[in-house]
C-alpha cells in the first residue's frame, strides 16, 4: 500500500469518516497493527455487553455513597464495590471502543485506528511530502530506524558518560553529559570515543585549555579512531590565530571549530575572520566566526547580520536571550535574509518556553534544510529519546540536549534513515563502508559551538549556582 | 504490595528520638505508631544543646522545609505503601533569607548568651531548627501549633483511613507534643514575634513527597519527565492508567465539599469540607499510581452554608478555585506522554484524550459523572446530601464556538 493511501484512511477513520478501504487494504493495515477488524457480530456482542454499562454504573455509585455514609462498617461493601469498580472498568473500555469503531462499507467489517495507527498517522502528517510516493512500508522501517538510531545515540552516550566522568576530576556529570552525546553521535565504539576523548582532554590540559573549553573541545575533536590529526590541526588553528592576534577571547573554541577545514580553507577562514572582526569590534569571537564561515563575503555576511539583528532584537524573548548570537547564525545561513527571519519566527514561537535563550534555539532550527515541521518534530522525537533514555539529572537540561540531536545525524542514524539514497535533508551523508579512513568523520564543530557557548552552557551555570533546585522560595510551606 | 511509596533522594536529615510530653494518636492508625517509630523527633543540633544522650538518631529525608521523610517506617493501607514524614522536625531555612539555617545564623537570632558561645562550635552542615519565632498565624517556625495540628487530625479522623467519600489524604498517626525542654530552647531563638504557646509536630504516613507543583525537590508539573522515571512509567498503557488515576483523585478534591456535604438539622444549614488557605499545588502529593493525596490537612475545615443556593455556590468556587491546579497536572501528564511515546500530539489531541480518560476514570464515582457533547465536557455534580436541590453542573471544557 502507499503511504498517502494510509494516510487518507487513518485520517478519515480518526475523524469517524468511512474510510472506504478495499478488503486488501484493511488486511495491510492489519497485519502491521495499525487498525483493529471489528465484525458485525463481534461489535453486536460488544453492544450487548456495553449496554450493562448503565446498571453496574449505577451500582457503583448506589454502593460508593452507601460506602461514604457508613464507613466504619464497609468490609462487604467494600469488597462488593472493588468487585463491581473492576466490571465497570472494562465495560467502560468496551464502551470506549464501540464508540471509536467506523463502518467501512467495502470490507464489510467495522474499523478502529490502534496507537500505533494514530502515530503513523501524525508522522505521515508531517513527513509524507518529503517522502513522496513510495510504499507505506518503506516509510514505516524509516521512521522506526530514525528513531532507533536516536535512542541508540542516546544508549550509547549513556555508556560513554560513566567512562569519561573518570577523566576530569573537577567536572561533574552534568558537565560531561553534553559531551557524552556528542561522541555518542561521532562514532560508535564506546571504548574507542572514550580514549579519544581521555586523549584529547589530556592534550588540551597541557596546552592551557579552561576547563569548560576543554570538556566540550575534546569531544568535538574526538571519534571512533585516536584524534592525533585533529589534534594537530587544533594547535596549528590556534596558532595561527594567535600570531594574528585574534579571538583572544575564545582562542581555543575558535580553533577547534576550524578543524573540519582542509589547511589551505583554515587560512581563508582566518583571514575572513580578521575582516568581520575590523567591521565591528563588538562582534564577539563566536559570533565572528560564525560569520566568517558563511558562504558570503564578509561584507555580505555583515549585512545579513545587521538586517536580522534588528529583528532579533525586537523578538528576544527576555533578558537572558542572546539577539546578537541569534542574529550572527541566521546571517550564515542559506537563502534570503528575509525567508530565513520568516522562518526564525515561527520556531521562535515554538519553541519559546522550551529554553531559556529562545533566539539562538529557534536561529539553529532555522538552519535546518528540513522544513519548519519537521525540523520541529526531529526536535520533539529527539526530547523524546533523551526522556526515554533517562539521560538527564534534571527536566530543564533535556531540550539542550536534544538539540544536539538535530542537526545532521550520528552515524548510527544516517545509516539507518538515508540507505536506498532517500533524501531526508538535513541528515549528513551516510558513510559508505570499507576501510576505517576511507571517510571523513561527521562533525557539527560549528554548530557543537553555538550549543555549547550559548545555549548549554548557561544552563550548567544554573545548575551549578542552584545547587538545591528549590522552585519557590521554600519557607512558605 | 500494590503500589509501592517512592520518594526523591534528598538531603539526610539527623533528628534525634526523644520522650514527647504527651501524644494525641489516630486510633484507625494504632497499627502504625510501633515502638520503633513512636516518638518526638528533634533537631540533632539541638538535642546536643540540651546536653542529653545522642543515642538515639534517626537519619530523615528532607521533605518540605519543616518536613523529613522516615523512610524505614513505612505502613500498608489497602494494598497502598505509605512511609512515615514528620512535619514540624525543624526548618532547613532562615525564615527572613533564602539560605540554609547554619549554627551561624543561629547565634544571631539566639537571646542567650551562654547558648551562643556553645553554637559557636557547630558550624557544620544545618540540620534544621526549631525556633520560637511567630510565623503565619500563631506558628512556632520549625514546629507546629496545636490548633493546626488538631484541625488535621480532625480531618483524619473522619476518613475511612486513607479516604474521605473517594477524597485522598496523607492521614495522621499521631500529634506529638515537642518536650518541655525543647520547647524552651526553641523560645531563645526568634527573629522578630515571640510565639506563645505549646510546640506540637504531626507524624503523617506519605506515598510520596512529590507535590504537585511546588515545594519538593521534584515538583510533578515542573519536572514530569523525572517524575515518570520516578515513578516508572514505562509505557503510553501505564501512562494512561496513571492519567485515570489522577484525574479521579483530582476530581473528588475538587468536589470535596459536595461528597461531604451534610445538612445539619438543628441550624438548618448545610455543612462540607472546605479548603482554606491551602491548595492543591503545595499541598498535595502524587503517589506512584497517580493518585493525589492531600497533605496538609490543617487547612480543610467543615465550613457552613445557610442554604442549598450557598452550598451550590460552594461547590462551584471550590471547583474553580482549584481546577486549574489540576488541570496543569493533567496536562503535564498528557504532554510528557506524547514526548515519550508520541501521542497525544498537539493540544486539541491532548484535551480530548483527557477528557475520555477522565469521563471513564469517574464512571464509579457516586458523587460526579463527566458528560461530553462533542469538544464540550462537564461535570455533573450530585452531592452526598439533598442532590436534587445542591446539584451543580460544572464546565470542565467548554468547547468552540
Amino acid at each position: 500500500m502507499e503511504a498517502r493511501r494510509a494516510f487518507e484512511i487513518l485520517s478519515a477513520l480518526v475523524q469517524r469518516l468511512e474510510p472506504a478501504a478495499a478488503p486488501t487494504e484493511v488486511g495491510e493495515l492489519g497485519g502491521a497493527g495499525l487498525v483493529r477488524t471489528v465484525e458485525r457480530p463481534t461489535k453486536e456482542q460488544m453492544e450487548s455487553v456495553a449496554a450493562q454499562l448503565r446498571a453496574v454504573t449505577q451500582r457503583v455509585r448506589e454502593l460508593g455513597r452507601r460506602l461514604a455514609g457508613q464507613p466504619d462498617d464497609n468490609g462487604k461493601l467494600r469488597a462488593e464495590l472493588r468487585e463491581e469498580t473492576g466490571r465497570l472498568e472494562e465495560l467502560s473500555r468496551t464502551r470506549s471502543r464501540l464508540d471509536a469503531l467506523v463502518w467501512n462499507a467495502p470490507s464489510q467489517t467495522f474499523l478502529l485506528p490502534t496507537l500505533e495507527g494514530r502515530r503513523l498517522l501524525a508522522d505521515l502528517a508531517t513527513w509524507r511530502d518529503r517522502f513522496g510516493e513510495g510504499a507505506l512500508f518503506d516509510f514505516l522501517s524509516r521512521m522506526a530506524r530514525l528513531r532507533k538510531g536516536l535512542d541508540a545515540t542516546v544508549v550509547r552516550a549513556g555508556q560513554i558518560l560513566p567512562a569519561i566522568f573518570e577523566f576530569e576530576p573537577n567536572a561533574t556529570r552534568s558537565d560531561l553529559r553534553a559531551p557524552a552525546l556528542i561522541l555518542a553521535r561521532q562514532g560508535t565504539n564506546t571504548v574507542s570515543l572514550a580514549v579519544a576523548y581521555e586523549v584529547s582532554l589530556r592534550h588540551l590540559r597541557v596546552t592551557g585549555v579552561s576547563l569548560e573549553d576543554r570538556l566540550l573541545i575534546a569531544a568535538m575533536l574526538s571519534g571512533d579512531l585516536e584524534p592525533t590529526e585533529e589534534l594537530a590541526r587544533f594547535d596549528e588553528s590556534r596558532e595561527a590565530l594567535r600570531d594574528r592576534g585574534l579571538a583572544r577571547d575564545a582562542e581555543a573554541v575558535v580553533a577547534a571549530s576550524l578543524v573540519d577545514f582542509p589547511a589551505d580553507r583554515r587560512v581563508e577562514q582566518i583571514v575572513r575572520f580578521d575582516a568581520v572582526r575590523r567591521m565591528d569590534d563588538s562582534l564577539d569571537s563566536v559570533e565572528a566566526s560564525v560569520l566568517a564561515r558563511s558562504p558570503y563575503a564578509p561584507s555580505e555576511a555583515y549585512e545579513r547580520y545587521r538586517t536580522a539583528l534588528e529583528h532579533t532584537v525586537r523578538a528576544r524573548a527576555g533578558t537572558g536571550d542572546r539577539p546578537d548570537a541569534a542574529a550572527a547564525i541566521l546571517a550564515a545561513s542559506t537563502g534570503s535574509i528575509e525567508a530565513a527571519l520568516e522562518r526564525f519566527d515561527r520556531h521562535l514561537g515554538q519553541v519559546a518556553g522550551m529554553f531559556d535563550v529562545s533566539s539562538v534555539a529557534a536561529a539553529m532550527l532555522t538552519g535546518s534544510a528540513l522544513d519548519p515541521a519537521q525540523a520541529l518534530d526531529i526536535l520533539k522525537e529527539s526530547v523524546g529519546a533523551v526522556t526515554r533514555g533517562n539521560y538527564f539529572e534534571m527536566t530543564f537540561e533535556i531540550p539542550g540536549l536534544a538539540l544536539l540531536l538535530v542537526h545532521g545525524t550520528g552515524p548510527e542514524i544516517t545509516r539507518f534513515v538515508v540507505d536506498s539514497g532517500m533524501a531526508f535533508p538535513g541528515v549528513a551523508p551516510a558513510m559508505p563502508t570499507g576501510p576505517a579512513r576511507a571517510y571523513y568523520p561527521i562533525r557539527d564543530t560549528s554548530w557543537y559551538l553555538w550549543h555549547d557557548r550559548w545555549l548549554y552552557r548557561p544552563t550548567l551555570r544554573y545548575v551549578r549556582t542552584h545547587p538545591l533546585h528549590v522552585h519557590t522560595v521554600p519557607h512558605f510551606g | 504490595m500494590e503500589v509501592s511509596a517512592v520518594w526523591v533522594p534528598n538531603d539526610s536529615v539527623p533528628l534525634l528520638r526523644m520522650e514527647p510530653a504527651e501524644v494525641l494518636g489516630n486510633p484507625q492508625l494504632r497499627d502504625a505508631w510501633t515502638d520503633p517509630l513512636a516518638g518526638a523527633y528533634v533537631p540533632r543540633l539541638m538535642g546536643k544543646l540540651l546536653g542529653g544522650s545522642l543515642e538515639d538518631v534517626r537519619q530523615g529525608i528532607r521533605d518540605d522545609n519543616r518536613s523529613a521523610l522516615l523512610v524505614n517506617h513505612r505502613h500498608a493501607i489497602r494494598g497502598r505503601e505509605y512511609v512515615a514524614a514528620v512535619k514540624g522536625c525543624g526548618a532547613e531555612f532562615d525564615a527572613y533569607e533564602n539560605a540554609r539555617l547554619t549554627a551561624a545564623r543561629l547565634r544571631e537570632i539566639c537571646h542567650d548568651s551562654s547558648l551562643i558561645h556553645r553554637l559557636a562550635g557547630e558550624d557544620g552542615a544545618p540540620s534544621g531548627f526549631i525556633t520560637g519565632e511567630r510565623w503565619f498565624g500563631n506558628t512556632p517556625y520549625g514546629a507546629q501549633a496545636p490548633d493546626n495540628a488538631a484541625i488535621g487530625l480532625l480531618a483524619s479522623l473522619r476518613a475511612d483511613i486513607d479516604d474521605i467519600a473517594g477524597f485522598f489524604i496523607c492521614p495522621i498517626v499521631a500529634l506529638v507534643r515537642l518536650p518541655h525542654e525543647v520547647a524552651r530552647l526553641a523560645t531563645k531563638f526568634s527573629w522578630y514575634r515571640r510565639y506563645e504557646g505549646a510546640y506540637w509536630q504531626e507524624v503523617r504516613l506519605m506515598p510520596s513527597n512529590i507535590r504537585v507543583h511546588f515545594h519538593s525537590p521534584v515538583a510533578f508539573g515542573v519536572d514530569t519527565a523525572e517524575a515518570f522515571r520516578l515513578f516508572g512509567l514505562e509505557s503510553f498503557e501505564d501512562a494512561e492508567a496513571f492519567l485515570g488515576n489522577l484525574a479521579r483523585s483530582a476530581m473528588a478534591a475538587l468536589t470535596l465539599y459536595a461528597r461531604t456535604l451534610r445538612h445539619d438539622a438543628r441550624t438548618d444549614t448545610y455543612i462540607g469540607l472546605s479548603y482554606e488557605d491551602v491548595w492543591l499545588d503545595k499541598d498535595a502529593v502524587i503517589a506512584r499510581d497517580g493518585t493525589l493525596h492531600f497533605a496538609d490537612l490543617e487547612g480543610i475545615e467543615g465550613v457552613r452554608a445557610p442554604g442549598a443556593n450557598q452550598a451550590r455556590e460552594m461547590i462551584r468556587r471550590q471547583f474553580f478555585r482549584n481546577v486549574y491546579e489540576a488541570n496543569y497536572a493533567l496536562e503535564a501528564v498528557a504532554a510528557e506522554t506524547g514526548r515519550r511515546w508520541g501521542v497525544p500530539a498537539g493540544a486539541a489531541e491532548r484535551r480530548a484524550w483527557i477528557v475520555e480518560v477522565l469521563a471513564n476514570a469517574c464512571r464509579a464515582d457516586p458523587f460526579v459523572r463527566v458528560e461530553r457533547e462533542g469538544m464540550r465536557a462537564v461535570v455533573v455534580v450530585e452531592p452526598a446530601t439533598d442532590p436534587d436541590t445542591c446539584g451543580v453542573t460544572l464546565d470542565f471544557a467548554s468547547g468552540g464556538g
